[in-house]
């Protein structure tokens, strides 16, 4: 119970922290007498993330619990044993980073250096700032891809389609403590530069995804596609999209020859090329609202085989 | 007019096959991906529908269920304690049996046409109280609710959800008749089905008042009592006592003697704190549901649901939690059917989303844990 109490309190702290920080953005907007749908927007996806990733990690709590006992909700190593927490976790309580880490399981340094930087600031409570740090990257993974597909879709697709992603088998990977939660925070935000035509941040946020993790080889396809195809084109959906899914695609080979990484690093980013090809079929609002209600049950369905059998060490 | 007639019938028909089978088919969804867990896991190596029967027909109060339709109700001996079944379903399995010449898959063909009728019901609803596009969210979340294999087995639960449904829509129709006699039925296939009565006589009342005349059909509201009333009839006929059930619910297996809801909880709570395996699917769950079910009725009234509604939920739940050493009450809690409407008319995209979640995402737990043959009951 006191552990319970000790992890809840740090959760709420944090969440305070996001929501103090919310606050203050919200406030300053408000000085710049700006639009406050922008405020709204971002506050809707957030709150999503957090409550959507909490609604997570109480019933994968309850369910290990239900298997193996009394264990605290909070307690990530115990309950989220699985790639790549696992094996982040295995490494990580090792100490410093060193490039023997990147041989063996393919963790690239950033992440692990933001938890080191951290998690000196906190008490050396290493595995409880990867998992703070892991739950911010969820909430701006949330909020960026929302706001992507805000400008891509408009607002009220986007809040759907956010929603089906938050349904999606093992999205509990983007909020536990591994390099790949920080790289779709990321990745998410490289797109929506992307979308705003930001180059110069782009390059920069690429450059973080590589140094974050092996999957940010795609950030690195994007851009070079970028400086050499350019932009609003006709065909430009589709082409990002197929450099997405192709470099996805090789990414996967790699990860299974090597043996490092897992089913959610291979499948997540697949979601950006799907996303790109739904305008495709997703023309009017009655197909739209059928498709999404449909993805919904389904997802959710399959996302709570998939939960149980992770937790239940099936697969 | 005449092919405009036809026209809304052919869409009332393709949208209740829609509804029919789809409930259906999302339920048996769950327990095959259940089964395709169990199976990964190596807790069993027959097919699906092999080990389906084996299991599920020895298994909770299926057994009851089918002994029962099979001997009837007996006046003394080892079984005479299955006199704490209402009757209806029983005896309807008896009926189709008589067809499909198995007592098993008779309950399940019942079960599961009650269901997709149920289904249809609760959209149609739904739709009447909070208008088209929130219909289908009252039906989505009834669809996942994470004890809903029960609907597709061997109990009674779809086949009361379907006659509480479709009782509440003809009250709100004003359709008496209909709503009396199914609310009969209701009552000899639960104990909860008494609280039919208090939303029927409450829109009779209202329904008077407004018309300011008596009316006769009204008084159809009062079968639904009458349901209760045959099946104490039966334990006079049977074990010749009218109370002869309590007797049998009091002793072993199930230590049902009614209390008062709130020694009934503080009773949860302890044993929530003595078994902690059993805490997990049923005391926590049970408390949690409890007060969670209060607080949506709370809001079902902000919302301007219909009263008589939310005093449907508060009487099944008042009812439902009388209930002594309950150990069912999530399995039962599915038949407050209020819930469901209550959900749909959420706004807050988050809460609707979160529910959605929580549901979707125990839903093939907990039938993976009614397939090992955990303490779901």
């Amino acid at each position: 119970m006191g552990a319970f109490i000790g992890n809840l309190g740090g959760l709420i702290m944090i969440i305070l922290i996001a929501v103090l920080l919310f606050k203050f953005i919200t406030e300053l907007c408000a000085l710049k007498k700006s639009n406050d749908s922008i405020v709204k927007k971002v506050s809707f996806f957030t709150v999503t993330a957090v409550l959507i990733g909490f609604v997570y990690i109480v019933i994968g709590g309850y369910i290990y619990n239900f298997k193996n006992g009394a264990v605290s909700l909070f307690d990530i190593q115990t309950i989220w044993n699985m790639k790549p927490v696992s094996a982040f976790m295995t490494v990580a309580s090792g100490g410093t980073y060193s490039s023997d880490w990147l041989l063996s399981d393919g963790i690239f340094p950033l992440y692990p250096v933001l938890v080191s930087l951290f998690s000196g600031l906190l008490y050396d409570m290493y595995i409880e700032c990867a998992f703070y740090i892991s739950f911010l990257s969820w909430i701006v993974t949330v909020t960026c891809l929302g706001l992507w597909l805000d400008k891509k879709y408009g607002y009220e697709r986007a809040k759907l389609y956010i929603m089906l992603i938050m349904c999606i088998p093992g999205v509990f990977l983007l909020f536990l403590p591994s390099p790949f939660a920080l790289f779709m925070a990321l990745f998410s935000a490289f797109l929506l530069c992307f979308e705003y035509r930001f180059r110069v941040a782009m390059t920069v946020l690429a450059f973080l995804c590589i140094f974050t993790h092996m999957s940010g080889i795609v950030a690195l396809a994007v851009l070079v596609t970028v400086y050499i195809y350019g932009w609003d084109k006709k065909y430009s959906d589709i082409v990002y999209a197929s450099v997405i899914l192709a470099s996805q695609l090789v990414l996967c080979v790699v990860y299974y020859a090597s043996g490092i990484g897992c089913g959610v690093e291979c499948w997540f980013l697949m979601i950006i090329p799907a996303i790109m090809a739904l305008k495709y079929f997703d023309k009017n609002e009655i197909s739209g609202k059928t498709f999404y209600n449909v993805a919904n049950i389904v997802l959710v369905l399959i996302s709570s085989f998939y939960l149980t059998a992770k937790i239940y060490q099936i697969i | 007019m005449g092919k405009l007639k036809i026209k809304d019938k052919f869409n009332d028909y393709s949208l209740f096959v829609k509804i029919f089978g789809a409930t259906i088919a999302i339920h048996w969804i769950i327990i095959i991906l259940a089964y395709i867990l169990l199976y990964m896991n190596k807790e069993v190596n027959v097919g699906f529908f092999e080990y389906f029967y084996t299991k599920f027909s020895h298994s909770g109060d299926t057994p009851h269920y089918l002994n029962i339709a099979e001997n009837g109700y007996a006046s003394e001996g080892e079984f005479a304690n299955l006199i704490v079944f209402y009757p209806l379903y029983p005896l309807l399995m008896k009926i189709l049996a008589f067809v499909v010449r198995d007592y098993f898959v008779s309950g399940i063909i019942i079960s599961n046409v009650c269901l997709g009728i149920s289904g249809y019901y609760l959209y149609m609803l739904t739709k009447k109280e909070l208008g088209k596009e929130k219909a289908y969210d009252g039906w989505l979340i009834y669809v996942i609710y994470p004890f809903g294999m029960f609907t597709i087995m061997v109990f009674t639960e779809s086949l009361f959800i379907m006659l509480v449904l479709m009782s509440l829509y003809y009250i709100s129709e004003n359709k008496w008749f209909a709503a009396g006699i199914l609310g009969m039925f209701a009552a000899l296939s639960r104990s909860q089905g008494i609280a039919l009565l208090v939303p029927a006589v409450y829109e009779a009342v209202l329904y008077m008042v407004r018309n300011r005349k008596f009316t006769v059909k009204s008084l159809s509201v009062f079968f639904i009592p009458v349901g209760t009333f045959i099946y104490l009839l039966m334990n006079k006929v049977i074990q010749g006592d009218w109370l002869s059930f309590v007797a049998h619910e009091e002793a072993e297996p199930w230590y049902n003697t009614p209390k008062w809801i709130s020694q009934n909880l503080a009773q949860h709570y302890d044993m929530a704190l003595q078994y902690f395996s059993l805490s997990m699917i049923i005391y926590w769950l049970q408390i949690i549901l409890y007060f969670a079910a209060l607080a949506a009725l709370f809001y079902g009234i902000k919302k301007k649901i219909s009263t008589s509604l939310i005093a449907f939920g508060g009487a099944y739940i008042f009812l439902s939690y009388l209930h002594g050493w309950l150990i069912s009450g999530p399995r039962y809690m599915m038949g407050c059917v209020t819930l469901y409407i209550i959900y749909a008319a959420v706004e807050n995209k988050y809460v609707k989303q979160a529910i959605f979640v929580t549901c979707g995402l125990m839903s093939v737990f907990i039938a993976l844990g009614f397939w090992q043959g955990q303490a779901i009951m």
